[in-house]
Order: C-alpha cells, then structure tokens, then sequence
C-alpha cells in the first residue's frame, strides 16, 4: 500500500502499461457517459437500445487493460504478515517462486481467452440487441491479458535474477 | 481423494500459497483450478476458463465497482477531502477533541461517497493528518481517529464490499445500502464519543481550538450541499428502484466528477491520477474476484459447504452460539487477511451455515443482518492492531509516528467496534428497520 515508493512508468514496459491504462480509464468513462445518457433519455421514455451491452463491453475491455498496469505497479495484494519478519533472501527467493506461479496463471488465462475469442468468432457470437461481434472485444481484452502475461513473465525473469537488474516492484524491501 | 477431500485440500493449498507470498487473486485462482480439473476433469477446466474471465469483467452487475471506484477518486482528486473536512471542523471544532471529532465527520461525509476503507483513510490524511499535529494533537489520537475514520468508507453506503456480498447473496444492493445507513451513523457517534472521552481523559492530546462565527460555519459548508445531494440521489436512487445500481453508480460518479473539475479545480492530470489509481484498484479486486469465482465454483461442485452446514446443524448449538464464532473467525482472519478475498473465501461456507440455522428471521431478513454483521466485522480487522491494513496505511503516509503510537490511538475505536458488533447481533432491528424488512 501506501502508493508512492511503487514503481511509477520507468521503461518502456512502465510507459505502455500506463498508456493502456489510461486508455481503459477513458473506456471506463464512456461507459459511464452511455450510462448517464441513457438514464437522461429513459426519463423521457427513450432509453438507449442495447446501452447495457455497450457498457458491459466497454467495461469488459477497460478491466482487461487495466491488468498490466496493477501488475506493474506489484500492487496485486499479497499476504505479508507471516513473511514480513524473515530474512531478505528467503522473502526474496519467495517471491522469485511467486512470480514464476503468477506468470504460468496468467499465461494461460491469456492463452484461454484468446482461444475463446476465436471461438467466438467461428460460431460468429454476437451481442443481442445491437449484433456487435463478440470477438471484438474478446481482441481488443486479449490485447490486455497477453500484455499481463508480457509483465509478467518480465518480472518473473526479473525475480530470478535472469534479467541482470531487480525489477522495479522489487527493488525496495517491502513491508 | 473424495470430492469433500479436494474441498478441503484447496483451503489448504491457498494458505500455502499465501504464505508462499503469491497475491490473493492468484492463490484462489490455481487452488480453484486445481479443484475444478480434480473434480469435472481438465477439459472442462480450460472450456470455461475460454469465457469465464471476460465474462467477470464485462459483467453489467459488477460494473458497478469501477463506477463507484471512479467517483471515490474522483471526489479525491476534486479536493472535496479537503472540502469536507472543513465545514466538519468550523462545526465541530470547538468542541472537546474537536478536530478529531471534524476528522471523523469529515470521514463519515466522505465515506457516503467513497466506497473504500483504504481510500477514505489515505485521502482524509493528507488533509486532517497535518492539521490535528499542526494544532498539537497527539500523534496516537491523531493517526488512531484516522484509522478508525477510514473504516466509515466501507460503513456507510455506497460499500464495494457490501456491493460485492449483496451480488454473491444476490439480495438488493438498494436495501443492504440502506441497512447500512443506522449502523454507519452508530458507528460515527460511537467514534465521536470515543475521542470525547480520550479529550477527557488525556486533555493534553487535544489541545482546544477556537469557535467559529456562524457566517464562517455556513461559508465553510457551502461544498458540502451538491455532494450531499450526490450521495441522496444515487443510495436513494438505487433503493427506491430510480435506477439500477451502476446506473446509480455512473450518475455518482458523473456528478461528482463535475463537481471536482467546475468546484474542485480537477484539470487533465487530475483526471489521469483519477483513472490510473481506479484503473489499480479495479485490476486488484477483479482478479481477487475472478479467482474467488473459480474457487467457489470448485468448491460447490465438491458438496463440502453443504456437508458442513448440515455438520454444524447436527450439533444442536443454538444459532446464536454458532453466529457468535462465525464473527470471532472473521475477526480473527481479518487481522491478518485482505477484507475481500477474506469474505468471497468464507461465503460459500457460511451463507449456506447461516441459512440453515433457525433466527427465527425469514431467509432474506437473514442474509441482510448477516450481510450488516460481516461488513463490521471486517472493518473491525482493519484497524485491529497489530496487522490491520489502515494502521500500515497511516503508517505510510504519517511516518513520523511509529506504528506502537497507532496501536495505543485506535484501541479505544476498536473497543467501540466490539460494542456495536454486539449491540447488532442482539438487536436484527437496527439493521432491517429502516429497509423495511421488520
């Protein structure tokens, strides 16, 4: 917790995982823009077709792009308590072991979601009201989960030493 | 190995893992896949694997999260922090430990439009942190009233977590947002009344301030009426059925929005701060409730929820015996344990435990106390010491002040968590009353 001393966007890793967070931060607020039209326009009897749909992509998409970002930053919660107290090279070689398990989860997350987006698109998924191709968004969330699995892996080779240099969400002792 | 086995082998193997320091989401994620592959076979793991992730995320009922998420940081980086905690102070100040009796009315303004426990502690700091050691409070009252502050966030409505119970239970997230309104105000007098008696009893660690004239008090709480406003609109809303929760939820976080950029001064770097820090928070409690949705699934498929409860039925403990170790486990983990993966873990046990016992409550009345019960007992882990996470938050942002002073600050908040618990097992009616469920 306590935000400041985490990594910030150093890298080109760091940079682009802010851009596409940011970029799903804007998603998020175009959700959030349907919404309130959509309640605006409801209260004269019109609502929006299918604005559920829209925002549920939106929204969909926008956590799938906020993921590399919270890796990044190694902002996913962790239980410190038992470990705070132990030596630097066991909590260290601790969390080379947790990164590598992090990152074959997340890898096959990916691996998953993108074989479903081509699922999707085969048997030519579509949303109900609106007929939007579901493998869109399963492309456009893929795009996000396959750069989670980039960070990662990154940071798993990183942990481990393999990388020459301590990754960033490790370089301060935590605690 | 019986289903019931892997059942169990997979709260064991998420202790492992937690203590082998791999995050929540992660751990509950591998231990639920274990489990499905071990119970319905490997394919039928990675066929739902292909749709359940996005499924979560692209939920509509669940967009209601990051919604919420956006309005807490919004009215955050809108300065409506610094907004509140000063008309709470040109009223309160004068009194006896006046500016931490401003610190907590501040909180319990900002708490009706935050969601977050962790936030509303980080974000009232930066603002009466400063001013309480400015004016010579003492450090432990200081940074215990804003640990304990903090946890108004999740108290009064809006609540991810209270969110988050009422879609698993799926009882109305209007009516647990409104069961939660006389335990949250009980909960801001119980802390008003704890730092009334540390003032009395330690006058040296809240020297008094000044009273203010009237104009000053009305001038000061100018900013606090379109936020209120906000916060009517959108608990109301959803209750009375205007609007559905994350419709509720994005006109919140669009008011309030406009508020920080016509009122607040919120320009472009505001509103990256605001999206960057939703965009972690969004990404921490979806991957704790993506693994949390496999695990459950897992778990339902091995039958251990339904045998236990029947287990515990067959003892003939009476239902209140049974409630009463139910919250002790939750206080106990939660000195330990991340709130949210703490109570998506326990759920799938203990809903169905609590369903089965008689309270002589009919089985919505049931889940909406509960639901009330969990929130406080949760809340209370956040500031027990030593573990709880507000503490390291305070601790963080105020680091001058060694965590021990902490500790001796909060024990009086603490105690008065351990009444009010108490007083809503005895008395369901203070949380079904105003809902209309009595």
């Amino acid at each position: 917790m306590g935000g400041s001393d985490r990594p910030g966007s150093e890298g080109l890793l760091g940079r682009a995982a802010r851009a596409l967070a940011i970029a799903g931060g804007l998603l998020l607020v175009a959700a959030m823009a349907v919404t309130v039209a959509s309640v605006c326009r409801a209260a004269f009897g019109r609502p929006i077709l299918g604005d559920t749909e829209l925002v549920e992509m939106l929204v969909g998409v926008a956590i799938a792009w906020f993921m590399p970002w919270c890796q990044w930053r190694g902002a996913h919660v962790r239980l410190d308590v038992f470990t705070a107290r132990a030596p630097l090279t066991v909590r260290r070689s601790l969390d080379a072991m947790a990164g590598v398990v992090v990152a074959l989860a997340v890898s096959v997350l990916a691996w998953r979601l993108v074989q479903g987006g081509i699922d999707a698109q085969d048997r030519g998924r579509e949303t109900m009201f609106l007929q939007i191709p579901l493998w869109w968004a399963y492309a456009a969330a893929g795009v996000g989960m396959l750069f989670w699995a980039v960070v990662a892996a990154v940071q798993a080779l990183a942990g481990l030493g393999l990388l020459g240099s301590r990754p960033p969400h490790m370089r301060q002792p935590d605690g | 190995m019986s289903p019931h086995d892997i059942g169990i082998a997979m709260f064991v193997a998420v202790a492992v893992l937690l203590l082998a320091r791999v995050p929540v989401g992660v751990a509950m994620l591998i231990a639920g896949a274990g489990g499905y592959a071990a119970i319905a076979g490997l394919w039928p793991l990675l066929n739902t694997l292909k749709t359940l992730p996005f499924s979560r995320f692209s939920s509509y009922t669940l967009s209601v999260i990051p919604l919420f998420l956006l309005m807490g940081e919004f009215a955050t980086k809108g300065g409506l922090n610094t907004a509140l905690f000063r008309a709470a102070r040109a009223w309160f100040g004068h009194w006896r430990g006046g500016l931490a009796v401003a610190t907590i009315g501040g909180c319990a303004a900002f708490g009706a439009i935050c969601g977050s426990s962790l936030a509303t502690a980080a974000t009232m700091s930066q603002v009466a942190g400063p001013e309480m050691r400015r004016a010579g409070y003492s450090p432990a009252l200081a940074t215990g009233t804003l640990a304990a502050g903090g946890t108004l966030g999740i108290l009064i409505p809006p609540s991810v977590i209270l969110v988050i119970y009422a879609i698993y239970t799926e009882q109305s997230i209007g009516t647990l947002f409104v069961a939660a309104a006389i335990p949250g105000l009980l909960a801001t007098a119980g802390y008003m009344l704890v730092v009334h008696l540390y003032a009395r009893i330690a006058p040296e660690a809240a020297p008094p301030t000044p009273r203010v004239p009237w104009a000053t008090r009305f001038a000061e709480s100018r900013q606090v009426w379109p936020a209120a406003l906000v916060f009517l609109v959108v608990v109301v809303g959803i209750y009375a059925g205007w609007f559905s929760p994350t419709e509720g939820a994005a006109v919140g976080a669009a008011s309030v929005g406009l508020l920080g950029v016509l009122v607040g001064g919120m320009r472009i770097t505001g509103l990256i701060e605001s999206l960057l820090a939703t965009a972690e928070t969004t990404a921490l409690m979806f991957l704790i409730l993506l693994g949390a949705e496999l695990f459950s699934a897992a778990l339902a498929l091995s039958r251990l929820p339904a045998s236990v409860s029947s287990w515990v039925v067959s003892l003939g403990l009476a239902p209140v015996t049974v409630l009463a170790i139910i919250l002790a486990i939750y206080l106990l983990l939660g000195c330990a344990m991340e709130s949210l993966a703490m109570v998506l873990l326990t759920l799938p046990v203990f809903v169905p435990l609590m369903l089965a016992l008689d309270f002589g409550l009919s089985p919505t009345q049931v889940l909406v106390w509960f639901g009330i019960l969990v929130l406080v007992s949760v809340e209370v882990g956040m500031i027990s010491p030593p573990f709880g996470l507000n503490l390291f938050v305070i601790n963080a942002l105020m680091r001058d002040v060694p965590i021990t002073e902490t500790w001796r600050g909060v024990l009086g908040f603490c105690a008065s968590d351990v009444v009010r618990l108490a007083l809503l097992v005895a008395f369901p009616a203070l949380s079904l009353w105003l809902p209309g469920l009595v």
